[in-house]
């Protein structure tokens, strides 16, 4: 089917339709209905992204006479260790409150209290921020918005490569996942918005799709940006969360800021009222885990109340998961264990560097969502940092004319395609992907050191050679896996390198080294950015200041 | 590529449980899933149909006692339930699982009549309106299916005929007694109801330029159909009394059919003959016959009509030709017959040999040359490709060759085939002309079938024998009349009939990807699945 090749230009093209893709595309029609804008997603777009549903909350809003800008940046300084720029985070949170008045008259429901006042936690070090919101269709009613604001969608379609003209992007490759066909689409802008790299890390389960956030995501928006010659920045930010055993199911903000305990194994209780996942992930490597949440204190109206936000918006299958292992909220306390390691522009650093436009190191290409580093942005990032890109990407297709060429580079992939179509090899891509990301596990996460981190880097050479030699293709769908996979390698090498580069320990559990066990702020207080260089095992570093700015009163 | 072994995850138990007693296998669930784990396997029967019809859904709610649902399902697919439940070639019997358990297939055809008697087509929702204007030119079953396609898409689409009816060859050839004028008008009646422009009684060419429509539409469809009876062009053929299938049919169902005498000969093996045969037989012929080349079992006429031929006396002349036409003044009095020592060549091709020793002379008061149809394409004049006395169009998009706008379907495109058959082509006409329109690509996905698996082991271990439920037809003088000869099936019948389908096929996990994200279970429309933790994790 390869040689099928389904052309369409575009004003904008928005590689991958979650939260931050779909918002972004809707906004540009906003922006300018004129412009046309053209959606790839891998999955289906109703549902497609970590939020396949609803959020219990936005995570950041900086809700006028509760919490303030400035508040925003202190609480990121302390859970950034300092390794943040401002003007990203500022851009975001001050539109935050127009984002929930915006949501808001699309039907997207956040309950107010008898005062009629938003219920706000806090989950930060500092200020409240998290803004409930209870709307189990928030994905569905976006992804509603994208089609009536006439954006074209097409589903199925995986972005595979940036199509890039004198050091300009213009446009992409995607392969359908199920039929191979190629769909090229030139765009005058295009923004990156597929997620981060969630099948990176083995889940201790086993099952590569066991993982927290969505194994659609596996590093595509990363590596398209960096073989486009993108400094992707944060990469040594390996990031575990620790919530409910085996499923991997996050509750931890919905249980604790409603009062929930949380204990250790030792049955030592260290609740702060809002989550540490810190201490929770320290405890637990010390061996003083498993931690677990104890609610049977809690009266039953509050039970209640955590139960239907628990199972019913954003991940509403954990019910049956307790039913299955006879947890009772009233009775029995939920074990909570680290999940697989994972990177992530949007909760942690492991991103495109953007400035506060959005805009990536290369022209023509803006990102948003988890593909790019906006630390602790969560949905609200996703969200405010979409519109923005929007906003940035639409005015710079407006400033030029439309781009041709890049039949070259289409021929190019073709043939990789069909390369990979032919691989007669006897390891099936699932058996390869869990070979990689167990290596990933042994290798690229804390506690790191230098020698341990080389070992990430050889077998990421490795298997990045063995892939076309081992591995034999079972059916189509293993075409676009392959892709996925090799996103997955690269992301390790960058990761390997990045964390090797950092010679000191930061960010508590993420960046843990046993050779290097002090913050050394004198020399590492900076960003470290990673350029492409020969191939994506070739990873070029240099480091950034950090940029601070001065908080308009 | 390897062959298909169980992948690392494929080895690993699968967590969509199905209920088979609920499900529609619509297939939402694989369309909905976001990381592309769901797969549906698509029942033989299914596979078969060259629409893609639901049978296994309609005929599973017909068992389940639900006809209401089960029309819904029907008319996802098929505006034209009584038509195509009564005159369809039914490739889905043919492909049945049943019949390697008792040999008879599950009288799908029949039920879907079942559901068209009983149950009303639900409403049809129209798109927001378009401005692209569409033209298609003949309203038989693929004209029409494109008319109904288009015009849901939100587009203004006339329908040109050079008939007063719609219908194309189902209102101008097949006999009354086989498909009543009253459900024929009905159920194209949908077409006027959604907004269709009917111009019937406008011959193309002759009323109208083609031109015109090039010029005045975004688009144009040539479904024109194949109406044309073929000539046997042996000296004689114009005798007085000789009379060609197409135009006796025609002149049957308008009563302007010329006195046929006593004896009635038809040449042909194929469905128009044994439509003829049956015409002449209610026209009061005494005594009619079918000679044709083939042997009973190489007519190219459904088996199950000429059954029902044989049941009203008509004698069938398997493997003899025409050799000459005897005449009596001017007037045809029978036929000098040859024996007919093979129709087909080596290679597969229609090329009848003949025993020129072995003649026999038949008479003949009336003579009916039934041997196939042809497209008459006169009136194209230059305006669109034709190859073989055929368009010539793309055979994925159906767009004629060398053209942007103008397309093809049906009879037209592919020589005569099937009422279902032409069906489909005009749903993927029409679905080019969508896309032409809005400007997507004419190809992409297009040789995709879908999230389904078409091949899989069927459990008939359970499977008891039990007999197929016979049609019931009218019998003795009512045979010589036009009335409907098969009778509706009645409640009991289908509930019975319906009970034999083994349901072959379900929707499952194929590929282990869930994140148990549940999309999958929200839109199922019948809460028939059930995500469950996947092992490992629960």
């Amino acid at each position: 089917m390869t040689n099928s090749i389904y052309r369409l230009d575009a004003d904008l093209l928005v590689l991958g339709g979650g939260s931050a893709g779909a918002m972004a595309a809707v906004w540009a029609k906003i922006v300018d209905p004129s412009q046309k804008v053209v959606v790839f997603e891998k999955g289906e777009i109703k549902y497609s992204g970590s939020i396949a549903r609803g959020m219990d909350a936005l995570n950041i809003v900086a809700v006028p006479g509760v919490s303030t800008p400035a508040e925003y940046l202190e609480a990121c300084h302390l859970t950034s260790d300092g390794v943040v720029d401002d003007a990203p985070s500022y851009a975001m949170v001050t539109r935050t409150w127009d984002l929930v008045q915006t949501l808001s008259e699309w039907g997207v429901y956040f309950p107010r209290g008898n005062d009629g006042n938003y219920e706000v936690l806090q989950v930060h070090p500092k200020g409240r921020f998290a803004l409930t919101m209870l709307d189990p269709d928030l994905k569905v009613k976006l992804a509603q918005r994208v089609y009536t604001h006439g954006c074209k969608v097409i589903n199925r379609v995986m972005a595979a490569e940036l199509l890039v003209e004198d050091g300009r992007v213009v446009g992409a490759i995607g392969v359908n996942v199920r039929t191979g066909e190629l769909v090229v689409c030139r765009a005058k802008a295009t923004l990156l918005s597929a997620g981060g790299a969630a099948r990176f890390g083995l889940p201790a389960s086993g099952y590569l799709y066991g993982s927290f956030d969505y194994p659609g995501n596996s590093g595509d928006g990363y590596m398209l940006a960096y073989r486009a010659g993108a400094a992707l920045t944060g990469f040594e930010y390996t990031q575990r969360g620790c919530i409910i055993k085996d499923v991997n199911i996050p509750l931890i903000y919905i249980v604790t800021t409603r009062g929930a305990e949380v204990i250790d194994g030792l049955g030592d209780n260290f609740s702060e009222g809002k989550p540490n996942l810190e201490k929770m992930l320290r405890r637990h490597d010390e061996g003083r885990g498993p931690i677990h949440l104890k609610l049977s204190h809690l009266p039953e109206s509050r039970v209640r109340e955590i139960e239907e936000i628990l199972f019913s918006v954003e991940r509403p299958v954990q019910e049956r998961f307790h039913q299955g292992r006879g947890v009772n909220f009233r009775r029995e306390d939920i074990e909570l264990w680290p999940t697989d390691t994972y990177l992530c522009g949007g909760h942690g650093m492991a991103g495109l560097l953007v400035n506060d436009k959005a805009e990536t190191t290369v022209p023509g290409l803006y990102a948003a969502g988890d593909t790019a580093c906006v630390h602790r942005g969560h949905l609200s990032g996703a969200f405010v940092i979409g519109q923005i890109a929007a906003e940035s990407a639409i005015r710079y297709a407006k400033s030029i004319s439309a781009p041709g060429g890049g039949d070259g580079q289409v021929k190019a992939f073709a043939r990789k395609l069909e390369r990979f179509r032919d691989l007669r090899g006897r390891v099936g891509i699932d058996e390869f992907e869990y070979k990689t990301r167990r290596m990933i596990t042994d290798y690229c996460i804390p506690p790191k050191n230098d020698y341990k981190l080389g070992q990430a880097q050889l077998w990421m050479q490795r298997l990045s050679g063995q892939l076309p030699e081992v591995v034999g293709l079972r059916g189509l769908q293993d075409l676009f896996k392959m892709l996925e996979v090799e996103n997955i390698i690269g992301c390790a090498a960058v990761c390997a390198a990045a964390s090797r580069e950092r010679k000191e320990s930061r960010w508590g559990p993420y960046h843990r080294r046993t050779d290097y066990p002090q913050r050394d702020d004198a020399n590492w207080l900076k960003h470290i950015l990673c350029r492409r260089g020969e191939n994506d095992l070739d990873v070029q570093l240099s480091t950034k200041p950090i940029e601070r700015m001065e908080v308009p009163a | 590529m390897n062959p298909p072994t169980l992948s690392y995850l494929q080895a690993l138990s699968d967590n969509i449980i199905v209920d088979a007693q609920k499900c529609t296998f619509c297939g939402i669930c694989a369309e909905v899933c976001i990381l592309d784990n769901i797969r549906v396997q698509l029942a033989p029967c299914r596979q078969a149909c060259p629409l893609h019809t639901n049978c296994q859904g309609y005929v599973q709610l017909i068992a389940r006692g639900d006809d209401q649902k089960a029309m819904k399902v029907l008319a996802e697919g098929l505006p034209f339930p009584g038509i195509v439940g009564r005159v369809c070639s039914h490739p889905c019997e043919d492909a049945c699982s049943r019949r390697e358990v008792d040999g008879q297939a599950v009288a799908i055809r029949d039920l879907k009549r079942y559901l068209a008697d009983n149950v009303g087509l639900p409403p049809v929702a129209i798109a927001a309106e378009r401005p692209e204007k569409v033209a298609i030119v003949g309203g038989g079953p693929a004209g029409a299916m494109a008319a109904y396609q288009l015009r849901k898409e939100g587009f203004r689409v006339t329908l040109y005929d050079a008939n007063q009816r719609t219908g194309g060859m189902l209102a101008s050839g097949v006999p009354e007694f086989r498909l009543p004028a009253r459900v024929l008008d009905e159920e194209m009646s949908i077409l006027a109801r959604l907004g269709v422009a009917l111009r019937l009684g406008v011959r193309i060419g002759a009323d109208l330029p083609l031109a015109d429509l090039l010029e005045q539409n975004d688009a144009v469809l040539l479904a024109t159909g194949a109406h044309l009876s073929k000539r046997l062009s042996m000296s004689g053929e114009d005798l007085a009394g000789v009379h060609d299938g197409l135009g006796f049919l025609r002149a049957a169902k308008n009563g302007t059919t010329p006195a046929l005498g006593r004896t009635v000969v038809v040449i042909g093996g194929g469905n128009t003959a044994v439509d003829a045969a049956q015409t002449a037989h209610r026209l009061g012929a005494a005594q009619v016959s079918i000679v044709c080349l083939e042997s009973r079992q190489q007519m190219p006429a459904f088996a199950w009509e000429v059954e029902d031929a044989l049941e009203e006396g008509i004698a069938l002349r398997n493997g003899w030709g025409p050799a000459q036409f005897l005449q009596k003044a001017s007037r045809v009095s029978g036929l000098l017959l040859r024996r007919c020592a093979s129709v087909l060549d080596k290679d597969g091709r229609f090329a009848p040999s003949y025993d020129e020793a072995d003649r026999e002379q038949i008479e003949a008061d009336t003579v009916i040359v039934a041997i196939g149809q042809e497209a008459d394409l006169s009136y194209l004049g230059g305006a669109a490709p034709v190859s073989g006395g055929r368009l010539a169009a793309d055979p994925l998009t159906l767009q004629c060759y060398g053209l942007t706008k103008v397309f093809a379907a049906g009879d037209a495109l592919t020589g005569p085939k099937t009422v279902v058959e032409a069906l489909a082509s005009g749903k993927e006409a029409a679905e080019s002309i969508r896309r032409y329109l809005v400007g997507d690509s004419l190809t992409y996905g297009r040789s995709y079938l879908g999230p389904y698996e078409t091949e899989f082991p069927v459990d008939k271990s359970k499977a008891v024998a039990r007999p197929r439920m016979q049609p019931r037809k009218v019998g003795g003088a009512t045979r010589r009349t036009f009335a409907e000869l098969q009778q509706g099936v009645l409640e009991g019948e289908a509930r019975a009939e319906a009970g034999r389908c083994l349901s072959c096929g379900e929707a499952f996990g194929k590929f282990r990807t869930c994140w148990y994200c549940l999309p999958c279970e929200i839109e199922c429309p019948e809460d028939a699945l059930r995500v469950e933790i996947p092992y490992l994790l629960r």
